[in-house]
């Protein structure tokens, strides 16, 4: 009687330590999983914050629509992820020219970086009247204005 | 005597069933739990990573000749959408709108999957926006995506 007691019990353990040892890695795993979700969101959060750009000028020579812009914030933007709306309308990245100014004056075309101070200028051949332009940048900041 | 560890060792045996019958059960159970929590963290962070941003301009929807509305919807979170009816969930002025009654196209190309920073162009169908055009009716529309909600109201 005493043995079978004693065996039992240590058959129950050893199934408890299995237990033990599947529950522990999935439970690690997916808090882990959950919390580096989570701290992505938080930069995410702190970068849109630091974020921020200015519609300095808005002119229409001819069927050129020209959009000046400056990077009022404290991080680095990404040219190609900036979005023109003219009256509303989504226009393709492919259809604008984009310059980068830099702080000291220096033109550049072909960059696709747009650093804190810097100003973008976007230029788009438009074929009708320009009522209202939004400019969209990375993490969803924008700026529209009538013109 | 014999009879006595016969009898022992029929108990033995029993308990020995009773305790691995035990033990087997839990962690069954255990390991059904752990996969679920799994499952559910892999959801849960995707979730999370989902992050989206309407670009249009609330101001002046684009709506088309044949009064289709046109709205942009930019990922601005860490995860992959796939640009297709399936991943979006709509509601317009308090109606849900079925997989059928819009179309999702990647705006600046026909790639099939919106990855940060990627513009998607959903063009809803007429017959679900209110108003006649002459920009008196307000119109609410709601857009889930992964568990992302953005309002965008405009009136047409």
């Amino acid at each position: 009687m005493g043995f079978s007691v004693s065996a039992s019990t240590a058959v129950i353990f050893a199934g408890l330590f299995l237990a033990l040892g599947i529950f522990y890695p999935a439970m690690a795993n997916s808090y882990e999983r959950v919390q580096a979700a989570d701290a992505d969101q938080a930069d995410r959060a702190l970068e849109q914050a630091n974020t921020d750009i200015r519609l300095d000028d808005i002119t229409v020579t001819g069927n050129q629509l020209e959009v000046t812009l400056t990077n009022n914030g404290s991080t680095s933007l990404t040219v190609s992820d900036t979005d023109l709306l003219v009256n509303g309308t989504y226009i393709q990245r492919s259809e604008l020219d984009t310059t980068v100014t830099d702080v000291d004056g220096n033109d550049d075309s072909a960059t696709d970086l747009w650093l804190p101070g810097e100003t973008l200028a976007i230029t788009y051949d438009t074929t009708e009247t320009v009522d209202r332009v939004r400019i969209v940048t990375e993490h969803g900041v924008s700026v529209s204005e009538e013109v | 005597m014999a009879s006595v560890s016969v009898s022992h060792l029929i108990i033995f045996i029993a308990s020995l069933v009773v305790a691995a019958g035990v033990a087997g059960t839990l962690t069954t159970g255990v390991e059904r739990v752990s996969n679920a929590v799994e499952d559910g963290s892999l959801d849960v962070s995707q979730q999370v990573r989902t992050d989206i941003d309407i670009v249009s301009d609330p101001s002046s929807p684009s709506i088309d000749s044949s009064d289709n509305l046109t709205v942009h919807v930019r990922n601005t979170g860490s995860q992959g959408i796939f640009i297709q009816p399936e991943s979006i969930d709509m509601v317009i002025n308090g109606d849900f709108v079925p997989n059928s009654g819009f179309t999702v196209t990647d705006a600046n190309g026909d790639r099939s999957t919106a990855r940060t920073g990627d513009v998607m162009a959903i063009e809803i169908d007429d017959s679900y926006i209110d108003g006649n055009g002459d920009g008196t009716t307000g119109n609410r529309l709601y857009i889930t995506i992964n568990s992302d909600e953005e309002v965008y109201e405009f009136r047409y």
